[in-house]
């Protein structure tokens, strides 16, 4: 167990499993995604309220449920580099953290385009608005600092910090937004509306797996660029392109 | 008094110093030569526990140390006397900073602002500081820099005068200078 | 011989009173930041009276990050910053001290000014009372949270630094406001127990974050 978990962490053996199994993972990603999406969209009984447009939701909180377990992974990975110094956990959140972003302004964008026929305006002021959108800024504030500074180690621990820090304080601001919410708005628009029927229900879990396939596949790509950036220089590099050629 | 063992250190990869290995004993002046951007700085820095992410080991008997940096750390907006009196590293009488002041020429300018100091008098403000202080290891990066014939003078002398009390001085510089006991090159 | 915490101490405050212009930037950005607001809004009272509450806290904070920034910033560039790693003392007494002069220096002010310009937004006397008790407790936690933007980004003193803290003051600023809107309310104690206790964690966390922060600079 502490061999494999030593050797995933190492750079040149994460970039060659990686090199391996990304066609195999990127492929599979796509067809589950079109098994869970098409199946929804063709398949599923319509929503009696809210009728077809409900059907966003196999985009919607795929995307949505990503965004914040990309954020959860990045804070586990922050305290490994903060506690253990371990180089790969940075390249994970340096990796990842530009995919939490563009899934969660993807969240935003389905959950706008959902809103508007279903409730009349593409955006609310709503808890669970507010708080992924503060989560959209959070991701943005930590990819501009990667640029911040001269040194990697400084990057690497500066994003690990605030991406620590954001991580305890994210639970706190879904929280006291949630409280601004009960206090400003008397509750005329909910989100959650009622139970999820089992056939529109296999449909998404299907999407959601999908959608955590293919942010999986892509992360690695990710990563494998960043390692290459950081180790160009390394005899282990040179070997790979040089055996390619 | 400090012993080095094997100590390396790389910015971002490059390797700026390589297996280190030396000594300094009490009362030992060490004049340390090297060309721009051979790690000069960055040894100094190391010995004085600014920067700790080396490799290898540096064994000291004491953790009385002065450093004198590139930046003096000074503050623009505190007068002469203020400078000194509130420096982390002053460590002597109140009384003995008007006599100190007299040698460098300092006296008349003591509650005078620091922003109104030419470049050389703010060395000799942080060189005063390095008269005073009581210390067992100097750590001096170009105390001679931006000083003029007499200034010169003055530093090696209170360098002299902390070898008597039994302190060690290591410091950088680009020049020759007969007080030191040892050279080391980079 | 004075110790090592009360030349920082000491130090820090003499700088800061010896220039105007830390000590008078919040305070002019603060006023300016308050005149916008019925500029753009217009100066219909109920609404005003309405949107006080946010717009001092709104304004205190941006201040107060701004002010913030720079605290260590010319500590590093002047070299100040290496006497202090190399005197091997505990640099958390020291990030505190120098925390709590400028918040003293250039927050406690912006407190008072606030209760004055409360009046002006017609704020109701005892919410404007609570306003007062909120931001005595957040303004802390804003200026640790400024601290930490300005030694993340030591070098450079960019944008980039408060952007990244601004949402991370989110709760302080919901919980303060919503202290004040339930000014006569029993909820009222709910919030200021939250507020002090956001106030209470963020301490250590933070102090040890802008210290990390710092480091990140020497290596």
């Amino acid at each position: 167990m502490r061999q494999l978990f030593n050797q995933l962490i190492s750079f040149p053996y994460f970039f060659k499993i990686a090199q391996i199994s990304f066609p195999y993972l990127f492929l599979l990603s796509i067809l589950v995604i079109l098994l869970g999406v098409l199946w929804g969209v063709f398949f599923s009984p319509v929503d009696v309220t809210q009728g077809e447009v409900y059907r966003i939701i196999y985009l919607h909180v795929p995307a949505a449920s990503v965004a914040q377990s990309i954020y959860y992974t990045m804070v586990i990975a922050s305290i490994t580099y903060l506690i253990w110094r371990i180089k790969m956990a940075s390249v994970f959140m340096i990796s990842m953290a530009p995919l939490g972003a563009i899934f969660t302004f993807l969240a935003l964008f389905t959950g706008a385009v959902w809103g508007q026929p279903t409730w009349g305006t593409w955006w609310v002021w709503d808890a669970r608005l507010t708080s992924t959108l503060i989560l959209l800024i959070l991701y943005l504030a930590i990819i501009s600092l990667f640029s911040s500074f001269d040194r990697r180690a400084s990057t690497d621990q500066a994003v690990s910090i605030v991406v620590l820090i954001g991580g305890i304080n994210l639970p706190i601001i879904k929280l006291s937004v949630e409280w601004w919410n009960t206090l400003h708005q008397s509750a005329s628009i909910t989100l959650s509306g009622s139970s999820i029927d089992n056939e529109m229900l296999i449909p998404l879990l299907i999407s959601i797996f999908g959608f955590y396939l293919y942010v999986t596949a892509i992360g690695m790509r990710k990563m494998q660029v960043e390692i290459l950036k950081r180790e160009i220089s390394h005899n282990w590099v040179k070997e790979i392109f040089i055996e390619k050629r | 008094m400090i012993k080095v063992e094997n100590l390396s250190y790389s910015f971002n990869d490059f390797p700026l110093l390589e297996n280190l290995n030396f000594e300094v004993n009490p009362s030992e002046i060490i004049h340390l030569k090297g060309e721009n951007g051979s790690g000069k700085s960055t040894l100094l820095k190391i010995l004085s526990g600014i920067l700790n992410n080396f490799q290898g080991k540096v064994l000291s008997t004491t953790k009385n140390v002065f450093f004198l940096g590139h930046n003096l750390g000074l503050k623009d907006s505190l007068s002469v006397k203020d400078n000194l009196l509130l420096d982390y590293r002053f460590n002597s009488e109140v009384d003995s900073l008007s006599e100190a002041l007299k040698l460098f020429e300092l006296n008349s300018m003591k509650e005078t602002k620091l922003f109104n100091l030419s470049q050389g008098q703010r060395k000799k403000v942080s060189l005063v500081q390095l008269f005073l202080s009581k210390y067992d290891l100097f750590l001096l990066d170009e105390p001679f820099a931006n000083l003029d014939q007499k200034g010169i003078e003055l530093i090696e002398n209170t360098i002299r005068h902390h070898q008597n009390r039994g302190s060690s001085v290591i410091f950088t510089s680009h020049e020759d200078h007969n007080i030191s006991s040892r050279e080391l090159v980079l | 011989m004075k110790s090592f915490y009360f030349k920082t101490f000491q130090r820090d405050s003499k700088v800061y009173l010896s220039r105007s212009s830390s000590f008078l930037g919040p305070i002019v950005f603060f006023l300016i930041t308050i005149t916008l607001y019925p500029l753009a809004f217009g100066s219909d009272e109920e609404k005003l009276a309405e949107l006080s509450a946010g717009i001092i806290w709104i304004s205190i904070l941006l201040a107060n990050l701004l002010s913030h920034q720079f605290i260590f910033n010319e500590d590093y560039k002047d070299g100040s910053l290496d006497l202090v790693l190399a005197s091997g003392k505990s640099l958390f007494l020291w990030a505190s001290i120098k925390i709590f002069v400028n918040w003293y220096f250039s927050s406690l002010p912006l407190i008072f000014l606030s209760l004055l310009t409360s009046f002006m937004l017609y704020l109701p006397f005892d919410a404007a009372l609570i306003l007062a008790l909120t931001l005595f407790l957040g303004t802390p936690i804003l200026s640790m949270f400024g601290a930490l933007a300005g030694a993340l980004t030591l070098e450079r003193g960019n944008i980039v630094g408060s952007s990244i803290v601004i949402p991370m003051c989110l709760p302080a600023l919901i919980l303060g406001i919503l202290a004040i809107q339930s000014y006569k309310n029993e909820e009222l104690f709910f919030y200021i127990f939250l507020l002090a206790a956001f106030l209470f964690f963020s301490i250590p966390i933070l102090i040890a974050s802008c210290l990390g922060a710092i480091r990140l600079h020497f290596e």
